[in-house]
């Protein structure tokens, strides 16, 4: 591009400094005409051949230019679907599973630190030889929680009322487990298989 | 019979005492100032549902609940005899120990012994519970004698359940309890007490020895203590602290209540 712009740029200097060149002698010798003539022939043939390329080098020029904007502009469409994208099936960021377990873990170890503690720090005495360390232990008598008749009643019905439950969860598990699983065998088998992944 | 009564009274510091003719053991008719007070004073019945709700079950002596009590009862009344006390403070570290409730169950497990009668005292004079618990109506008590509104006889009421009988003399409530501990009347009062019911147990329901000064005020005229700490609750910190207010006044026996796991001096799973 640049080297077709220089060239116009020379041949176009070339030009002034012909004609700057031919009017003085012709202003020198308008009268004699047939003297001057061969001088002019060479001159004109000379101007024409200048003007042909410059021409020639004007087109090169817009050519070029026209070849670089349409470069320009098909830059973006030059790409190619190398393979069709698929759609993700699952997100990849919040492994929920790995999250949840994690949690899990954590909550154990919290809550076991956390009872640990309370046992640690809990000064509490609970049986009568834990006293033996500050009083004699002949002057130590234990006396037993005294249970009213109602709180006994509430424990039996309490204990009554989780046996029930435990029995009847019990009796729907193995009436869900006969009526909608298939049979034992064959899930141990498609487990050994994998089918279940 | 009698001359067992004697030795028992003789070993205790006591006088010998007057008795009618015939020996029921119900007939507990110790001193005349006593008996005439007694005369005077009805007596109220108490529920048998409504102790058991509050867990004063020593009335009843095939209630194996009382067992342990029986236990304690027997424990305490050997370390007093032998060393001639009467009074026994009950008390404990902190509020909520069951002091009351032991307090009432050795009442009536002390009851229960013919030879023996009881008066329990409600010396706790910010919460007085024992009216409560026994379910009797509390409109008199201790602060009316303290402030020389009532007599002491006329404030001290029998109750009885089936044939166990003891006198309680009911607190009422005060903002000025320690005040009124450390008072010479409440002195004046304990040595009247001694002097009037000389052939009973008295049993002292006090407050709780850290929850203020009143205990401390009046341990110089106790005679011995039971001190009550609570499984569960109770710290070893909290008896060791209390045991060193206690050293100038002797600790009959410490009970550890409430105690849920089995232990191998519980008296419920044995012979019985």
């Amino acid at each position: 591009m640049l080297v077709l712009y220089f060239q116009i740029q020379s041949l176009k200097r070339q030009i002034e400094a012909m004609e700057k060149v031919v009017p003085k002698p012709a202003a020198a010798s308008s009268a004699p005409e047939s003297v001057q003539s061969p001088d002019l022939d060479a001159l004109e043939t000379q101007q024409k051949s200048i003007q042909a390329n410059l021409e020639v080098v004007t087109q090169k020029l817009a050519a070029a230019r026209l070849g670089e904007t349409l470069e320009r502009d098909q830059q973006s469409e030059k790409l190619e679907v190398i393979d069709q994208p698929t759609q993700p099936q699952e997100p990849n960021k919040p492994n929920r599973p790995r999250i949840a377990g994690i949690a899990a873990v954590l909550a154990v170890m919290l809550g076991g630190g956390i009872a640990l503690a309370a046992e640690l720090l809990d000064r509490a005495i609970r049986r009568s030889s834990d006293l033996y360390s500050v009083v004699d232990s002949e002057l130590v008598i234990s006396i037993p929680y005294i249970y009213t008749q109602s709180e006994l009643r509430h424990r039996k019905n309490k204990l009554w009322l989780g046996l029930t439950i435990v029995v009847v969860l019990l009796v729907v598990g193995a009436a869900v487990a006969y009526w909608f699983l298939p049979p034992l065998d064959l899930i141990i088998a498609k487990a050994r298989v994998g089918l279940f992944r | 019979m009698d001359q067992f009564k004697q030795a028992v009274n003789l070993a205790r510091g006591v006088a010998p005492l007057a008795r009618g003719a015939d020996h029921e053991p119900r007939d507990d008719q110790p001193h005349p100032t006593d008996s005439r007070q007694e005369a005077r004073n009805k007596n109220l019945p108490l529920k048998a549902k409504h102790l058991e709700s509050m867990r004063i079950v020593s009335h009843n002596k095939d209630d194996l609940r009382a067992r342990s009590f029986d236990m304690l009862r027997t424990q305490v009344l050997q370390s007093m005899d032998t060393n001639g006390w009467q009074f026994l403070a009950v008390t404990s570290p902190t509020a909520g120990c069951g002091k009351t409730v032991t307090a009432c169950n050795l009442a009536l497990s002390i009851a229960r012994l013919p030879e023996r009668s009881v008066l329990l005292v409600d010396l706790d004079m910010r919460k007085p519970k024992v009216a409560d618990y026994l379910g009797i109506k509390r409109n008199f008590g201790l602060l009316g004698v303290l402030q020389g509104r009532q007599n002491l006889s006329e404030v001290i009421v029998q109750v009885g359940i089936e044939r166990e009988q003891f006198l309680v003399l009911p607190g009422e409530p005060t903002n000025a309890s320690s005040e009124w501990m450390a008072s010479p009347t409440m002195v004046t009062l304990l040595q009247t007490i001694k002097r009037e019911f000389r052939s009973r147990i008295v049993i002292l329901d006090l407050p709780p020895i850290l929850a203020g000064d009143d205990v401390l005020s009046i341990l110089p005229h106790l005679q011995s203590v039971l001190l009550i700490a609570e499984a569960g609750s109770s710290s070893v910190s909290e008896i060791k602290e209390c045991t060193k207010h206690l050293k100038s006044t002797p600790v009959v026996r410490v009970v550890v209540n409430k105690i849920t796991e089995r232990e191998p001096t519980s008296p419920y799973h044995e012979y019985y």
